[in-house]
């Protein structure tokens, strides 16, 4: 028994020119019926077949001049002509199964290639962006980290007030001057603040803008070891840390109009950084980037450096645990590893006669403790 | 479906009259004016059909709307006008069996004999066709009204035919469909405007528009002042 499939026809006959039939497969020809009770016939030596439509998968089979066309999308329909024809079609059959593969392969292949590339363009752009945004950040002037550093002291929480007292600020500075004179980049203004706070902390915003709290001032033992400190904190000024770090953390969209020209976003950005107390979290590299040049700081301005292992040694002895004030130490890396770095740093350091910082440092440290017992009072 | 297209081609309106019992599937918002012994339901399925949620959902993805509204009449001799949003043109094409694969937002109206649900381009072609990702597809058999933007021409194809992305309308589901560049070599495809273009391979109606869309579009917006 014949099988009967859903189809249609072409035909110059149709008034439409073409019309949805039923197609029955017969022993010697393919026949298709519209519900008007029209009948078209194609006989199998006759038929030319050819596999096609929207979805590549309808087929449709034409008499020798073309004026009727024969079709329908049934999953079998193509199993069942072959079989009814008795391999007269096989042939065609076979070669139109073999294209309708060839372009399902052809067709993966390429979406898997629309997907891969996809992929990467997205890498290298975001990569590209990353990197672009930073270099273009390095190039632009210290103007703009000023203006960046002001804006986010402005803003952002002080911890304590801030202490006016000459004879205990104006030392500080002048070891700030001293270490200034052997900055990296020209044009930065190291505008020192001192704040009463226990924290043993101290930072640079971008620019130059400095606040060291007198927490440290007490927790170090030698001005040497303070001036270490601030070596440090101004090293991350003048390798300009601030901006590449803004840079890293502004939005694709806000790096390519970096990129293309625009800063006004760097800015926006740089103070929500700086005032969202970001201060210490530079990355660990440029950490360690900042204590090697902190290092030459001092060296060339001939301060002693290894007040700088010097303070570490004496923050892991006294203060084992990290406490929680210890902020500069405990979101820099473990001390072990700063302490044999910083040594092998100045080991390879060549031979120089050091000054030592002329100061009464147990006076200036009771000055601290002076300001703090006339703050309680 | 009686219907007549009136103010043709840029400004056409479809006027329906439908008998009592008689029902037109509309897209959303697409009525202007209709007489009053009509009962209006709205739904996200098909007349009498299923589907409902995920047809609905299938349908926002080809660029028209979650709903259909469904115009059934309730006295004889009743007027139904409706219009796309766009300016531009409307045809009517009668199916009986098969399928009109149509561009989203394209579909205005039908019959209730007509199944509409959407069909995926593939991504190579949902990429580069300048349609929607998806197509609706309307099959079964009745009346369709589908509208353009600008005129509308009806082309019968024969073997192969070229037609620019964001100008199809509509096509037969005997025409097979691809994606290719307009000249013979890719440079000079893009550097004469055209880019890639739809080719069409078989036998089948196709219906392409004057203009297209996102041209006018790319055209208008820099001109228009930020709100």
């Amino acid at each position: 028994m014949s099988q009967i499939f859903s189809g249609g026809v072409f035909s110059s006959d149709l008034s439409d020119g073409r019309a949805g039939v039923e197609i029955e497969l017969l022993s010697s020809h393919v026949c298709a019926s519209t519900a008007e009770g029209d009948a078209f016939v194609i006989p199998y030596e006759q038929c030319s077949v050819e596999q096609g439509g929207y979805s590549g998968k309808m087929l449709f089979c034409r008499n020798p001049d073309r004026s009727i066309t024969i079709f329908s999308e049934d999953p079998s329909f193509l199993a069942a002509l072959d079989e009814a024809s008795r391999g007269l079609l096989s042939e065609q059959l076979a070669a139109e199964r073999a294209k309708s593969k060839r372009q399902s392969r052809r067709g993966s292949l390429f979406v898997t290639g629309i997907v891969v590339g996809a992929a990467i363009l997205i890498v290298l752009l975001y990569y590209g962006v990353r990197v672009g945004a930073d270099r273009v950040t390095k190039a632009l002037p210290v103007s703009l980290d000023k203006q960046i550093g002001k804006m986010a002291y402005q803003a952002m929480p002080k911890e304590g007030t801030e202490v006016h007292d000459p004879q205990l600020v104006d030392p500080i500075r002048g070891i700030v001057s001293r270490l200034a004179e052997h900055a990296k980049v020209e044009g930065l203004d190291f505008d020192l603040h001192v704040v009463d706070s226990p924290t043993v902390n101290a930072f640079c915003l971008p620019g130059g803008t400095m606040v060291v709290y007198t927490g440290l001032i007490s927790a170090s033992e030698s001005p040497e070891q303070l001036a270490a400190v601030i070596a440090h904190e101004m090293s991350h000024a003048t390798l300009r840390h601030g901006v590449s770090r803004i840079s890293q953390s502004m939005g694709l969209s806000a790096a390519v109009s970096l990129i293309i020209g625009d800063s006004a976003g760097l800015l926006a950005a740089g103070e929500e950084f700086f005032r969202n107390a970001s201060i210490n979290s530079y990355s660990r590299q440029q950490e360690s980037d900042a204590d090697g040049e902190g290092v030459m700081m001092l060296h060339k301005a001939g301060i002693d450096p290894s007040g700088m292992p010097g303070l570490f040694e004496v923050l892991k002895e006294e203060h084992g645990e990290v406490p929680e004030a210890l902020i500069w130490i405990s979101t820099h890396p473990d001390h072990e590893t700063r302490i044999a770095e910083t040594k092998m740093m100045i080991q390879s350091l060549p031979d120089k006669n050091y000054d030592t910082i002329d100061l009464d440092w147990s006076e200036i440290q009771s000055r601290v403790t002076n300001s703090v017992e006339m703050k309680s009072e | 479906m009686q219907y007549d297209l009136i103010a043709r081609p840029s400004m056409t309106v479809a006027k329906m009259m439908l008998q009592a019992g008689e029902t037109v599937t509309c897209e959303v918002g697409a009525m202007v004016a209709m007489s009053s012994g009509f009962q209006v339901e709205t739904t996200s399925r098909s007349k009498g059909g299923a589907g409902g949620f995920r047809k609905g959902i299938k349908r926002m993805f080809s660029g028209e709307s979650y709903f259909l509204n469904h115009f059934t009449a309730t006295a004889p001799e009743q007027m139904l006008m409706v219009g796309p949003s766009m300016l531009g043109d409307i045809m009517h094409h009668s199916l009986s069996g098969g399928s009109l694969v149509v561009q989203g937002s394209s579909w205005l109206a039908s019959s209730t004999g007509i199944e509409i649900d959407t069909t995926w381009q593939g991504l190579g072609k949902a990429f580069f066709s300048g349609e929607s990702m998806f197509w609706v597809k309307c099959s079964g058999t009745g009346d369709l009204l589908i509208n353009s933007f600008g005129a509308i021409h009806e082309i019968d194809v024969r073997g192969e035919h070229v037609v620019d992305t964001g100008h199809i309308v509509a096509f037969e589901d005997t025409l097979q469909f691809d994606i290719g560049k307009a000249g013979s070599s890719w440079i000079g495809s893009f550097l004469g405007g055209e880019g890639l273009v739809c080719k069409f391979k078989g036998q089948g109606k196709l219906y392409v528009q004057s203009h297209n869309p996102p041209s006018f579009g790319k055209l208008l917006g820099p001109k228009l002042r930020p709100r």
